[in-house]
Order: C-alpha cells, then sequence, then structure tokens
C-alpha cells in the first residue's frame, strides 16, 4: 500500500516536471516576447 | 492483416542478452545520458517558436500585442471542430471500429476480457476521465495563475498554431518515451500494449492513472487559459485525427508507398508524422522481423520527435504480430485500475509484488524463467543492457526497402492515447 502511494507520488511528480518545464519556457518566453520590445 | 499467436517464437538473441537480473531498479546509465542529452535539446525546441516569434518581431517591427486579442480565424470551423472533439471523434472511432469489427479484425483475439477492457477505457475516458479533468482544470487554473486568463491572448492564431503544436505533441513524446524507458512507469502504460491486435477498439486503451494524469492535457490547458484556446482547438482535432489513423487497421500510407509518383510525399509523410506503419511497428511483440520497434517510435502526431532524437525506425511493412509475448491476459480490472486494484495472476507485472520487467517483450517460456524468482520482489528489475539499447535504441535507421476551446482542446487529448 505503502509503495503504490510512493509509487502515485513519483510518477505526479514526474508528470508535473514533464508540462511544468515546457509551460515554464512558454510562459517566460511570451512574456518577454511582449515586454523587450 | 496476419497475427501472430502470442508467445509461439522463442526469446530473441538481443533480448535475451539484453536481460540482466543484475540491474538495479533504476535506469541504466545509456538510457540516463540519452533522455538528459534529449532534454537539453528539447528545451531547445520548445523555444523555437518563441525565438522565431522573437525575431519576426524584432526584423518586422509588428507589435502584435498593441492590437489587441487576435482575431478569430476559426469562425467557420470553430463549431465543426468544437463538435468534432465532443462527440465527432468517439462518432469516428465507433464507425471505423464497427467496420473492422465486421472484417473480422477482431475475430481471434478479441475475448471477453479484452472486449470489456477496450470498452471501460473508451467510455470511463469520454464519461468520467473526461468530464472530471476539465472540470478540476477550470477550477485549479485561476488560483495557480491568478490573473493571468488571457495574457497572451494577442498571439497571432498561426503563432499559437506552432506553439502549441511543438508544447503538447513535444511533451506527449516524453511522457510516452518516459513510460518505456523508466522501467517502473511502464505499467502504468502497459494496458495500451497488452491488446493483440490494432484497431479502433484499443486506440483510447489505456490504465486510469495514466490517462488521468497525461502531462499535455495540463499544458496545452494552461496554454488555452493564457489566451491560445483556438489555436488549441484546431492542434488538437489535427492531432487526433492523426493518431486516430495511426492506431486503425486502415493502412491509409500504402498507396504512398506503392505509387512512385507518391514516394516523395511518402519519404516527407513517414518522418514527419506518425503513419499506421511507423506506429503499428511501435506495438508489435517482436523486434525480430526487422519491421517492429517496440522500444521507439514514441512519435504520436509528430515521428519528427523520433527522428530528432534516434528513437524511430521507418518501415513500409506492418509487423505479424501485436502486444505483449508475456501477456497473462491480466483482468479488465487490473489493467485498468492498477495499482488500485491488483491482478490475482502468478507473477504477473500486476500481481501484488509483481516484477517490474519495463517495456522488455519475453516470449512466455523465457518470462517463466526470468520473472519467477523475482515476482515477490520490488528490487529486481529485467530492464535492456546497452548493447540492447545501442541497437535497437539509438540508431536511427530506415528499412525503407522492405516496405468549446478549452474542453474542446482537452477532449481532443482522450481520444487516442498514445
Amino acid at each position: 500500500m505503502l509503495q503504490d502511494i510512493l509509487l502515485l507520488i513519483k510518477k505526479i511528480a514526474i508528470g508535473i516536471l514533464v508540462f511544468g518545464v515546457p509551460l515554464a519556457i512558454y510562459f517566460a518566453g511570451l512574456w518577454l516576447v511582449r515586454h523587450v520590445f | 492483416m496476419k497475427t501472430s499467436k502470442i508467445g509461439t517464437r522463442p526469446i530473441s538473441p538481443d533480448i535475451a542478452r539484453s536481460i540482466t537480473r543484475d540491474n538495479p531498479a533504476s535506469l541504466s546509465p545509456d538510457t540516463t545520458r540519452s533522455i538528459t542529452r534529449d532534454s537539453l535539446i528539447s528545451v531547445g525546441l520548445y523555444a523555437t517558436p518563441i525565438v522565431l516569434l522573437f525575431a519576426t518581431c524584432w526584423i518586422t517591427g509588428q507589435r502584435p500585442w498593441l492590437h489587441g486579442p487576435a482575431k478569430p480565424v476559426l469562425t467557420f470551423l470553430g463549431p465543426v471542430l468544437t463538435n468534432l472533439s465532443s462527440w465527432g471523434l468517439p462518432a469516428i472511432t465507433l464507425a471505423v471500429g464497427l467496420a473492422e469489427f465486421l472484417f473480422g479484425l477482431y475475430d481471434r483475439r478479441w475475448t471477453k476480457n479484452e472486449k470489456i477492457l477496450d470498452a471501460v477505457c473508451f467510455v470511463g475516458s469520454k464519461v468520467l476521465i473526461r468530464p472530471a479533468v476539465v472540470y478540476f482544470t477550470l477550477r485549479a487554473l485561476p488560483w495557480l495563475l491568478p490573473d493571468q486568463k488571457g495574457v497572451f491572448a494577442w498571439v497571432p492564431f498561426w503563432w499559437g498554431f506552432f506553439i502549441i503544436a511543438v508544447a503538447d505533441d513535444l511533451t506527449q513524446y516524453w511522457y510516452h518515451r518516459l513510460h518505456h524507458q523508466v522501467p517502473w512507469l511502464w505499467r502504468f502504460h502497459r494496458t495500451h500494449h497488452s491488446a493483440p491486435y490494432m484497431g479502433m477498439s484499443m486506440a483510447s486503451r489505456q490504465n486510469i492513472i495514466y490517462t488521468v494524469f497525461f502531462s499535455q492535457i495540463y499544458l496545452t490547458a494552461a496554454l488555452t487559459y493564457l489566451g491560445l484556446g483556438e489555436a488549441a482547438l484546431l492542434v488538437t482535432a489535427v492531432k487526433s485525427l492523426i493518431t486516430l489513423a495511426a492506431h486503425s487497421s486502415i493502412a491509409w500510407d500504402k498507396p504512398f508507398y506503392r505509387y512512385r509518383v507518391l514516394r516523395p510525399v511518402a519519404w516527407v509523410l513517414e518522418r514527419l508524422i506518425s503513419t499506421p506503419a511507423t506506429h503499428h511497428a511501435h506495438h508489435a511483440d517482436s523486434n525480430d522481423d526487422g519491421i517492429g520497434h517496440y522500444k521507439g517510435n514514441f512519435g504520436n502526431m509528430f515521428f519528427l520527435w523520433d527522428v530528432i532524437f534516434g528513437t524511430g525506425i521507418i518501415t513500409r511493412k506492418y509487423p505479424s504480430g501485436y502486444g505483449i509475448k508475456h501477456y497473462q491476459q491480466e483482468e479488465w480490472y487490473a489493467q485498468f485500475l492498477w495499482p488500485i486494484f491488483k491482478s490475482r495472476k502468478t507473477g504477473s507485472e500486476l500481481s501484488r509484488g509483481g516484477p517490474i520487467v519495463g517495456d522488455a517483450v519475453l516470449a512466455p517460456s523465457h518470462a517463466h524463467d526470468a520473472l519467477t524468482p523475482l515476482s515477490h520482489t520490488h528490487d529486481a528489475v529485467i530492464t535492456p543492457s546497452h548493447a540492447h539499447l545501442a541497437e535497437n535504441n539509438f540508431q536511427p535507421s530506415s528499412t525503407e526497402n522492405e516496405e468549446e476551446n478549452f474542453s474542446g482542446a482537452v477532449a481532443g487529448h482522450s481520444a487516442v492515447l498514445s
């Protein structure tokens, strides 16, 4: 049971990393495009 | 389409070499290295649309944000795409699936257990998972990104399309690839590969945890919330059609290989998007025939990622068998709901304390040898060896000689899942 919960937590963490990094890139990138000029 | 009986072939020398019980429950150094290298390259790929938008603004002097929100482009197509995402794709899936059934595609393989699993996954994703994901994401985004709604609505439509296409599909590539290459993640994706047939009935077949935490759903949802919803609608519609067609038993790509005049188009297509041939190869039950490539061809809409990262093999032939050689016909509820519900099959990966074998495909007799001693421990893992990875995963090659915006955007993803 505990192993399953840890497995799910690890899986969710990887899932967040997989979409969090590109989201940060796009958020920062589009913000920069808007504010540099 | 031919299918072979599960487990009638002996284990391949490649696989035999690759299986080692010395590996810990972690990635091999080669896999770790390739994942690190490719994820760094991906940062550049993700940034490409932004860099090009920046360069365009710099060179042309355009300042699209001064004109307010971008004008809607899909005035006519918008309702069509919305309907496609809501009921259109499921309707297409059902219609093609019915035709496949009538032509006997599933005759030999579609046992009662497989039928229930396919149906539960199809209905569950439409009726349960999709509404839940849309509801909770809509509730969470204003809290996670306060005052940011529509902040990038100024981005012109086609730039938004470019951004979403790269963001969404590259994220799905990584989500999918990690579930193959990280041994302890494999069991969340195993349900999709356990189907011993290809077709509409298995296109939505996934473990519930895999579907609920589909990373690109949340990325595209966030970008939609930030103002790129119209572009997201078109991307998800196009992507759903491509991935649905790639899982289909309809070999729409064959005419492109047969007629000389179409071959240049085929050359481009098979490198750019997933074709039935390349995606069927990903679902093959063996690599031995030079067609199957179950440890690669991870791309969903774009095959280009596999070309760039060297994880793809381009084939124009179809594998003779699909699925997992050591498949034990685990109970539908275990495949759909693992690890909440476990399989009662002895030695199964989905049983309580079952072995972690990654996506290695073993013939039953060899699987028994390899799995039985490990069946009650989480410590032992059977993973591909470095040599196997080098031979099958990381050498790009070709065997051509063988032959409402938000919910719509989110909904498209549940039509076909990797």
